[in-house]
């Protein structure tokens, strides 16, 4: 879902600012990703992360400084917002929340607990730093979002509409970008924040895929495969994710349907995972049964009531199956079995992790 | 307009300072990984509960103050125009905090093994 949604934000900039068809723009962008995601595995992936992190901050803030000083500043595009519309500017706005933010709330921490992008990153953390280095990480990324999310009010404040000027409404930073005048150079510096954050955040996906299919499909099927085999079957799974991406994405959908829907699946997922990892009486049953539930009793009522409720409907079957079927089978998980896993390994003076189980150490010791 | 050429310039000093400490920094971790066989350094305290369980210590109250900073934050752009100049170089200080991480990263496995 992650390449899903990255992939489309690529097409949504490069088409907003320089016309090029989708299809052109997907198989460039693909096949640069699939390359050197094929090659570099988790190293590449920390490398372009980190490298990531200073082409969102630094160049980002560069451009909005410029677009505020070309349109005005910033107390005429505030003036311009609250004249079009109060509301934009009222926190607590009911039809904000109902439409988008609750949904969001749950999703963004549904992608907290469910992305294994994300659960690739606390194995790599040094043990002792990950608490340290989520808060500082979760803090400093703050104000990234809130920097291009202001091009917003300068779009709206510029009577930018919606399908009469760009045809998905996650265009319009782009949109202002290209069309207010500012020195090509800024455009392109633009470009690159937003393309930078969709390549960064696919090849994360792309290392977490390899890991899910080598560690969760693979293996149990065919234990006795050969370290190779299973490093070209990891690399050959990212070929065929990016040929479904493209395909997707060209069904031209929009930006902010498919974060939503997303987010959606994604809550499917959270619940059971938490308590996979929090209580020691959920069952396996429990959560095939939680999951696939609320994905297919949740997803159609998703349809076809308005939001919050579809969302709230997947979060509710997800958390009700995941305790009842659990309190039902009466079966309690001993966690100290994973503890005592992890320390054979040292005791018998192999420094192991259980990322050297997956295909991380044979992608880091690729480079 | 100037408020924008002062971000330019000093996002050219953090972006050559960024750059600079993260290319020591990977080496660093390349090494270290050679050394120990692909393994991380904190791998062997991995097992050990307390690890985590110190990292616990305040943790609520962090997370919280974070979410207030946050919230005030936006309420803060949604009050006063002049704040929005503020949020860029916020944006700068991201840069700054990762530079900082790599500062701090005293470990030396290689001189400390």
């Amino acid at each position: 879902m992650s390449i899903l949604l990255n992939a489309l934000g690529a097409v949504i900039v490069l088409n907003t600012i320089y016309g090029i068809q989708p299809l052109a723009i997907l198989l460039v962008a693909l096949v640069i990703i699939t390359i050197y995601s094929y090659f570099g595995g988790l190293w590449t992936s920390a490398i372009t992360g980190t490298i990531n992190t200073l082409l969102l901050s630094v160049p980002a803030a560069i451009v909005l400084l410029f677009v505020l000083a070309k349109v005005g500043g910033p107390e005429a595009i505030f003036s311009k917002v609250q004249a079009t519309n109060p509301q934009f500017f009222n926190l607590a706005r009911g039809e904000t929340a109902l439409n988008f933010g609750i949904v969001t709330a749950l999703g963004l921490l549904a992608v907290a607990i469910a992305d294994q992008a994300l659960w690739q990153k606390v194995w790599a953390i040094k043990p002792d730093r990950l608490a340290r280095t989520f808060l500082w990480a979760g803090a400093w990324f703050y104000p990234i979002p809130i920097t291009v999310g202001l091009l917003g009010f300068v779009g709206i404040a510029l009577g930018i509409t919606v399908p009469d000027q760009i045809a998905d409404p996650a265009a319009i930073g782009p949109f202002v970008i290209s069309h207010i005048g500012l020195p090509v150079a800024l455009v392109v510096l633009f470009m690159l924040v937003i393309l930078n954050a969709s390549f960064s955040a696919t090849d994360g996906a792309f290392a977490a895929l390899t890991s899910v299919v080598a560690v969760d499909i693979v293996r149990p099927l065919w234990p006795d495969l050969s370290e190779r085999t299973l490093f070209l079957i990891t690399r050959l799974s990212i070929v065929i994710a990016s040929i479904i991406v493209g395909v997707i994405v060209l069904l031209g959908l929009q930006f902010v349907d498919l974060l939503l829907f997303m987010f959606a699946v994604q809550i499917a997922f959270a619940i059971p995972i938490t308590l996979a990892i929090f209580w020691s009486r959920f069952t396996g049953t429990a959560f095939v049964l939680a999951s696939t539930l609320a994905l297919l009793i949740g997803l159609p009522i998703r349809l076809n009531a308005p939001e919050p409720w579809g969302t709230l409907a997947i979060f509710g079957i997800s958390l009700v199956v995941s305790v009842v079927v659990s309190l039902i089978q009466k079966q309690e998980f001993d966690f100290r079995t994973l503890r005592d896993r992890g320390r054979t390994s040292v005791k018998s003076g192999v420094v192991e992790s259980i990322a050297k189980e997956t295909v991380v150490e044979p992608a880091l010791q690729s480079d | 307009m100037s408020v924008a050429y002062l971000a330019l310039g000093a996002g050219i000093v953090v972006a050559i300072a960024y750059l600079t400490v993260i290319y020591r920094g990977f080496g660093k971790s390349k090494a270290e990984m050679a050394a120990y066989g692909g393994a991380q350094l904190g791998e062997v305290t991995l097992t050990d509960d307390q690890v985590f369980k110190e990292q616990e210590v305040g943790i609520i109250w962090k997370s919280a103050l974070g979410l207030i900073l946050s919230g005030a934050i936006l309420w803060l752009i949604t009050v006063n125009a002049n704040i929005w100049y503020a949020v860029p170089f916020l944006g700068l200080g991201t840069s700054l905090a990762v530079i900082l991480a790599f500062i701090l990263d005293k470990d030396d496995v290689l001189t400390s093994a």
